[in-house]
This record gives structure tokens, C-alpha cells and sequence, in this order.
């Protein structure tokens, strides 16, 4: 019998009730309680809001005008039903759909009529009543603010000369739930899209629990901020604004690394708070990134804050990424020739291990940004791992450039008390694992000029 | 009593609409309570048998808890109360876009993390472990009719007629995909039948 018949052969009652028991039996259908309890809690709490009753209604009756088959009646309550609230005009119209099949024309005629009425109340509403209302609040305008102002500048319009050119007209959306700018056409208010999650909820979804109403792109958008928010300068805009009253405070300035775009830069240092706020989301978005959800650009996000950070803080980081099971050697399968220079630096800063064939694609122009990263994390009190990528990446480099005794000496002048005996003890396990004489003679000197240092 | 009680599937009559369901459909917040949560977890174990990761299997519950409140008041009893939702899972899971139905190779799921406890025979626990990744990384090779056609088949054990209410097709059709699917796992797991 060929595969294919055999494939195709027909399985016996026996052989089918095994397998579905195997499925069966490999195949959780229980709930935790207090998962459920969540959940349906939340399904209430959201019952509970009024937009949601509306849209219901708006079901019952999309789905009573579909029995009845009435075409134009389901037209008209879908135009009519967010502009309820306009005016009686309008709630005539709807409430005569029901006639609509025995007089249509006369139905259409009458509707039209009241459709224009009930728009003619919207714009005497739009244009005598809430400009009323909001004469008196503040708004936001757009073409006040500066380019160096720590925020968006707030300007009264009360009795200004821009009171009149804007008469009539309110500027931005509005925040009430129910006001006719704030109603979209589906039926959902902009406040509730516009909706932030809760500070706890975001710390408990980033922790692993499952936080029932909060989205992934929510909370990626609110990972992508928090990292954003230590990082020592903006993601996104080149501008540097902070916001003033924050919880930021100017107090370092990262001179000396040459990870500053400009020297001498003050930038801010967020407080533990915000830190620690940090911390959580990188370790989401790289548990994200090694599940495979996010692709593997996403880690520059908190690559950022890593290598521009030192101490504990640099550590924790550190850790965090190695534990995260993102495979960050992917980063050296580049189609270009050299690795990009963030890549590079975070490769080092983090002590990946690699064969040298594949360390080859790092950048040696910019080997002196990598042996930095390299050494702010072997200060950090870091195991022999990053002393490890230090001592492949000068072997690579004296491969290059066999003769520069620059090469050598760059490291060994910033190496310090426990990263140093660190960088010995590696420089030693290397010597005797390497088998190569031309690398072993360098470690070797290596080795020597460290040990005259002291 | 009727075979299908005695294979313990639901019987025919289950189409009456029970009073949890009217009382639901009126509004009644315990009743939709009552009516749900003895589904939650089939529910739930569909939704991670569609999708790649315990988050994505949450989140698409939870949706599928959203739409059935909203759409409770116009259920019209056409079919049986689990059918529709159950068809709205599976509809909703192959939206395009929304949901990874299939991982990708080499990935492991975060949601994998190592026992608390160590009371079991580590070699029982890597054989169990083994054993349930083989079945869900066969059934996460089927096609997505397929999948959700033979999970309701063989774990909730509904009848082929109930399930091409679910997933909106006809009876032929419904038996056509489980064949199909049992012949692909034999092929896959048949050392283990």
C-alpha cells in the first residue's frame, strides 16, 4: 500500500475515539475562580456605562429593522440615532419609522423635512450656546506655543482681540461624554477612546497578570513611555522640553562617555520612582520581543536607557536583558557589512558571547564606544561575562591591527578594583583556552601590562 | 434516554432557551453571571487552542465576553445559546490580523515558566510536558475550520450539526473537517494512539 492510500484510508471508530481522548486529555477547560470573578466584573462594569447601553439600543434596533426588512427606516435610525440629544425635531423622525412602509414617499419627504430641522437645532446649539459655555474657559492655543517653553503655553481668550476671529468656534474636542462634538459617528464617545489605564493596572499587566479591559497596544504605547521617560532624551520629537512641575530633575551630565549628542548637555535624571517604572516595562517589552510578539527592533527601546545608565541601575538592566531569553547574537546577521553602532554597544554593554567569526561585523571605527559599554558594565560589579566580550572583542581588534599598542592600553587605563581582577582572571582562563599563537601572544602582553599595572 | 445524553453531549431540547437566558437577555446582571460562567473555561481553552500565547487566549475571551453582552438582546434563539458563542470566538479569531494562530518557529511562550514545586517525578513532568507540546504543536498545525471543528468534537463533544452552527457551515462540511483533521493527527501522533 502506497503513503498516499494510506493517508487517505478511512480511520476506524477505535482509532478516532483515542485520539479525541488524547485531545481530550491534553486540554485544560477549567478557569481560576478568581479569573473568572475578574472577568465578568469587568464585562458589568463596562454594562454599566452609558455609551455601551447605547450602542445596545442601537443594536435592538438595527436588528428590529432588519426583521421588518425596511431599508430606509435602518438608514435613517442609523443617521438619527447619535443625534437624539439634538432635539425633538429629530425624535419625531425616528418615532415615525414605524410608518415608513405603508407611505414611503410621503415618509422620505416628511423625513428630510425633519432631518434638516434637527440640523438646523444642532448648528443654533453649536453656535449660540456653547460658545457660552466656553467664552469663559481657557483653551489651548496652538500657534502660542514655543518651541523652548517647557509645555504648551495657556492662553485666555477673554477679551482678547483673538476673542472675535474665533467666535463661535471651540477649539479642540470637547470633554464632556455626551456633547455632540464628542459623539463619533459609531456611536462611541472620544473620552472613553481617549481613556489612560490606571497607573496599578499598567505596573500589574507589565508584571504578568492579566489585567481584563487593558489592551497590548495600550500597554505597549505605556511601555514604550516609561521607557521614554528615563531615557536622557526624547525618543521621538529632538526637541528637549520637560514639563515643568514634573518629577524630574536635572542632575548629572553624561560627559566623558560620549554618549551625550552634544557635550555638556545636562540631562535629566528621573527619580527611583519612574526608574524603577522603567525597569518593569523594559522587562515586558523584552519578554515580548523573545516571545516573538514584537520584533526584534523594539529592544533599542530599552537598550537606550541601558547605555546610558551606570551603577545598580546598569546592572539591573543588564540582567534583565540576559534574562529576558531575547537572543540578542540575532543582531549580528546583518546584511550590511558592519553592525549599526547602537547594536554594537549593546552587544557590549550586555557581554554577549559570540564566535569571533561573527564579532567580525562590529564596527571596529567605533571600538571605542564598545570597550566603554564593555567597561561601565564590568565597573557595575558585573560577573565575567562582559570582562569575557571585552577580552574576544581586543583580541579582534589586535587581528586588525596587529601592531597598535593603543589597542592594548585603551582598557587597561580605566580598569578598576574588582573589574580589573575580573579582567585578569578572564585574560587568564582565555590564554589557556586559546589556541591560536598569534592571539595567545597578544593576551599574553595583555596580561602583562595588567599585572605591571598594579 | 436519548443517545446523545448517553454519550453526555447536550441534548436536542437544549435549544430551549433556559430562564438564565431570558432573564440575561432582559438585563439581569446575575443571570448573565449564572449563564457564563459555567462556559469561561471552554471558552477559554478554545481561545488558547487558537491562538499562540495564554495573553492573546485572554484577551480574545475577553473580547468575545464584550460582544456576547452587547449582542445578548439580540440573540434570537436560532440556534443554541453555546453555538453563538462559540461562533463568535471562532469568527473573531479569524479576523484577520487581530490574532497569531500560528507561532512562530523556534519561539517559546512566555507564559512557560518552571515549576514552583518540584513534587513530581522530574522525568514524569518532562514526559507530561513532552507530550502535551507534540498534541497542541499537531493542532496548532491544522488548519483554523479544522482546529476549532475537531476540538469541539472531541473535547466538548458537541454534535457535527451543532458545530457547523458554530462555525457556520453545513453538516457535510463539519464531518469533511474533523475526518481531515483526525487523519492529519493520526499521521502526527499515531505512535502514541
Amino acid at each position: 500500500m502506497s503513503p498516499m492510500d494510506q493517508k487517505n484510508q478511512p480511520i476506524p471508530p477505535e482509532q478516532a475515539r483515542a485520539l479525541d481522548a488524547l485531545i481530550a486529555s491534553q486540554t485544560d477547560t477549567s478557569m481560576d475562580e478568581a479569573q473568572a470573578d475578574l472577568l465578568l466584573g469587568f464585562v458589568q462594569d463596562r454594562s454599566q456605562d452609558s455609551s455601551l447601553d447605547r450602542t445596545k439600543d442601537c443594536a435592538q434596533d438595527r436588528t428590529k429593522d432588519r426583521t421588518q426588512g425596511r431599508t430606509l427606516g435602518r438608514t435613517l435610525d442609523r443617521v438619527a440615532a447619535p443625534m437624539l440629544d439634538s432635539g425633538e425635531a429629530m425624535a419625531q423622525v425616528v418615532d415615525a419609522s414605524a410608518r415608513v412602509a405603508e407611505q414611503p414617499l410621503r415618509f422620505a419627504l416628511r423625513a428630510v423635512l425633519g432631518l434638516g430641522l434637527g440640523l438646523a437645532a444642532a448648528a443654533v446649539l453649536v453656535f449660540f450656546i456653547l460658545p457660552d459655555r466656553s467664552s469663559n474657559s481657557e483653551s489651548v492655543d496652538s500657534s502660542g506655543v514655543s518651541p523652548d517653553a517647557a509645555g504648551p503655553i495657556v492662553v485666555s481668550t477673554v477679551g482678547s482681540p483673538k476673542e472675535k476671529a474665533n467666535d463661535g468656534v471651540e477649539r479642540g474636542v470637547s470633554t464632556e461624554p455626551w456633547a455632540p462634538s464628542a459623539i463619533l459617528v459609531n456611536g462611541f464617545s472620544r473620552t472613553r477612546r481617549k481613556r489612560v489605564p490606571a497607573e496599578q493596572d499598567l505596573l500589574a499587566a507589565w508584571k504578568g497578570r492579566w489585567i481584563p479591559g487593558l489592551q497590548m497596544r495600550e500597554l505597549h504605547q505605556a511601555a514604550r513611555e516609561a521607557c521614554a521617560a528615563v531615557y536622557p532624551w526624547p525618543l521621538v520629537s529632538k526637541r528637549v522640553s520637560r514639563p515643568q512641575g514634573s518629577s524630574m530633575r536635572v542632575s548629572a551630565t553624561l560627559d566623558g562617555l560620549g554618549l551625550t549628542p552634544s557635550p555638556g548637555i545636562l540631562v535629566a535624571g528621573p527619580v527611583a520612582s519612574a526608574r524603577a517604572r522603567a525597569l518593569i516595562a523594559s522587562r515586558w517589552l523584552l519578554r515580548r520581543v523573545a516571545n516573538g510578539s514584537l520584533s526584534l527592533k523594539e529592544i533599542h527601546v530599552p537598550a537606550r536607557i541601558l547605555l546610558a545608565s551606570r551603577g545598580a541601575y546598569r546592572l539591573r538592566l543588564v540582567e534583565i536583558f540576559r534574562k529576558s531569553g531575547v537572543r540578542l547574537d540575532r543582531l549580528l546577521i546583518v546584511r550590511g557589512r558592519h553592525l549599526p553602532p547602537e547594536s554594537a554597544e549593546l552587544l557590549a554593554a550586555v557581554g554577549v558571547e559570540s564566535s569571533l567569526k561573527r564579532l567580525a561585523k562590529v564596527d571596529g571605527r567605533i571600538q571605542g564606544r564598545i570597550v566603554r559599554q564593555a567597561l561601565l558594565t564590568a565597573s557595575a560589579d558585573d560577573g565575567p561575562r562582559s570582562t569575557g566580550f571585552l577580552v574576544d572583542f581586543l583580541v579582534l581588534a589586535h587581528r586588525r591591527q596587529p601592531d597598535s599598542d593603543r589597542i592594548r592600553m585603551a582598557p587597561l587605563a580605566e580598569l578598576e578594583g574588582l573589574a580589573w581582577q575580573r579582567f585578569l582572571k578572564t585574560l587568564e582562563d582565555q590564554l589557556a583556552h586559546r589556541a591560536r599563537y598569534p592571539d595567545r601572544i597578544f593576551l599574553e602582553r595583555l596580561r602583562v601590562d595588567l599585572v605591571s599595572r598594579s | 434516554m436519548s443517545d446523545e445524553e448517553l454519550d453526555g453531549r447536550e441534548p436536542r431540547n437544549a435549544r430551549q432557551p433556559g430562564s438564565d437566558l431570558l432573564a440575561a437577555r432582559d438585563g439581569d446582571a446575575l443571570a448573565f453571571d449564572r449563564l457564563l460562567r459555567p462556559m469561561l473555561g471552554k471558552l477559554l481553552a478554545l481561545s488558547r487552542r487558537l491562538t499562540v500565547s495564554e495573553a492573546q487566549a485572554e484577551e480574545l475571551l475577553q473580547e468575545v465576553l464584550i460582544r456576547i453582552h452587547r449582542g445578548l438582546a439580540g440573540f434570537r434563539m436560532e440556534c443554541s445559546f453555546r453555538s453563538w458563542a462559540f461562533s463568535i470566538l471562532y469568527r473573531l479569531a479569524r479576523s484577520p490580523g487581530r490574532y497569531s494562530l500560528q507561532s512562530r518557529p523556534g519561539s517559546v511562550a512566555l507564559d512557560e515558566t518552571l515549576p514552583d514545586r518540584m513534587d513530581v517525578d522530574p522525568f514524569t513532568r518532562v514526559s507530561a510536558r513532552d507530550l502535551l507540546r507534540r498534541v497542541e504543536a499537531s493542532m496548532e498545525r491544522l488548519p483554523l475550520r479544522q482546529r476549532t471543528a475537531l476540538h469541539l468534537r472531541s473535547v466538548e463533544g458537541w454534535s457535527y450539526e451543532e458545530i457547523a452552527v458554530a462555525l457556520d457551515t453545513s453538516e457535510g462540511s463539519t464531518r469533511n473537517a474533523v475526518m481531515h483533521a483526525r487523519r492529519s493527527l493520526r499521521e502526527r501522533l499515531g505512535d502514541l494512539l
